[in-house]
């Protein structure tokens, strides 16, 4: 039985994982990988759609699984699903992907398994609703991911190698190599949390 | 202990691990075959970037040379020796390993070189893998080795912020030209009649 008072709309399940409960910028999960695969805008699209198909996988089999996995047991339980989902996923990929396809996020996906979002989602929702509620949250919460690490990659590739996608903009001379290293990660994501907590009007409480 | 509470716990535990591990290793042994053709077309078609035209199967024909541990890949053309195809490692990355695929034309000079393997940082050190970086390289005598960047008296330019990256992938290159050279002067021994 989901938590809420009003049952919630399979658009909200969806759409509120994009900026509402952005699982990187607002529920603040998953910083880890989201700091180490930003470095540049197509790092962070890729890592952030490899997750997507991760976190919907596996709330899907989670959902499916919540009334056969003991209440006391459910974390191991879960860790054992995802980390042989992502096993398969990478598996999978090297065997049958396109070569370029898998260069590009091969280095990502055995990263996915120490994302927080994928626990994270597991525990709070999937573990607990409808396997079809459950796909639309890791659909939404994936893409909320994605749309982050997005722009927080292309502002990196911008600020620290003064290109975008790939596509040179400014001059070496206005490079500052800080952003492609973890304090500019720090201090970019710091800030989008920043812009994107005064945007949705939230205050921190005291 | 509450014995039959423990076995509530424990079989469903039970369950889901016997099914992960009987999962894992389906796919497994259904991928091993096509993960092992594709590390071989990729380790191919670098081979056919750095060995230009070539009639024998330098995969078949490689060795490792025991003193540097490098692999050595001949590339022939109508029986004669063309290019030597040697991978190398180095690692001392700044994440790890650097392997590169350089090869070595018969007269020792440098034709062409490739990064096949690195785990260094995203944006800054993997742009070793860059044409920006490698342009510097084809062209190179034997006698112009061991090749330093600027900051250690050589003549290469190291990789902007990522000098560890550059160092390494220079110690995997000259590894691999060490190895080349050598190698080179035991088939001319061999095929002098």
């Amino acid at each position: 039985m989901s938590s809420p008072a009003t049952p919630t709309s399979a658009w909200r399940t969806l759409s509120r994982g994009l900026l509402e409960q952005n699982p990187v910028l607002v529920l603040l999960l998953g910083m880890c990988p989201t700091l180490a695969t930003t470095t540049s805008a197509l790092n962070g699209m890729s890592m952030g759609l490899a997750t997507l198909a991760v976190l919907t996988g596996s709330n899907l089999v989670i959902s499916l699984l919540r009334r056969a996995i003991p209440d006391a047991v459910r974390i191991p339980a879960f860790i054992v699903v995802i980390a042989t989902f992502v096993t398969v996923v990478q598996m999978l990929m090297e065997a049958f992907a396109p070569p370029s396809v898998y260069e590009a996020l091969g280095i990502f996906i055995p990263l996915i398994v120490v994302n927080c979002i994928i626990l994270g989602r597991a525990e709070a929702f999937a573990s607990k609703n409808s396997f079809v509620a459950s796909v639309l949250d890791g659909l939404g919460m994936g893409m909320g991911f994605t749309a982050a690490l997005t722009v927080l990659g292309s502002l990196r590739e911008l600020l620290g190698s003064g290109s975008l996608f790939g596509v040179q903009l400014l001059p070496e001379s206005l490079h500052m190599t800080a952003f492609i290293l973890a304090p500019g990660a720090f201090l970019v994501l710091g800030l989008l949390i920043a812009v994107v907590q005064a945007l949705s009007g939230r205050r921190t409480n005291p | 202990m509450n014995s039959p509470g423990l076995t509530r716990l424990l079989i469903p535990l039970l369950v889901i691990t016997a099914v992960s591990g009987a999962l894992l290793s389906t796919v497994e042994a259904l991928t091993r075959g096509p993960i092992h053709n594709n590390r071989q077309q990729r380790l191919l078609g670098s081979l056919a970037a750095i060995c230009g035209d070539f009639d024998n199967d330098p995969l078949t024909e490689s060795w490792i040379d025991p003193r540097t541990g490098a692999r050595l890949y001949p590339a022939r053309r109508e029986n004669q020796l063309t290019v030597l195809a040697v991978e190398a490692t180095s690692e001392k990355g700044y994440g790890g390993e650097v392997t590169i695929l350089a090869g070595i034309e018969s007269t020792g000079i440098l034709r062409a070189v490739r990064v096949l393997r690195h785990r260094e940082t995203p944006g800054l050190g993997s742009k070793l893998a860059d044409e920006a970086f490698l342009h510097q390289f084809p062209g190179r005598a034997a006698d112009a080795f061991p090749l330093r960047v600027r900051q250690d008296g050589g003549d290469i330019d190291a990789l902007t912020a990522a000098t560890i990256s550059s160092r390494a992938f220079l110690e995997a290159l000259n590894r691999a030209m060490e190895t080349a050279i050598a190698a080179l002067a035991d088939l001319h021994v061999k095929e002098v009649p």
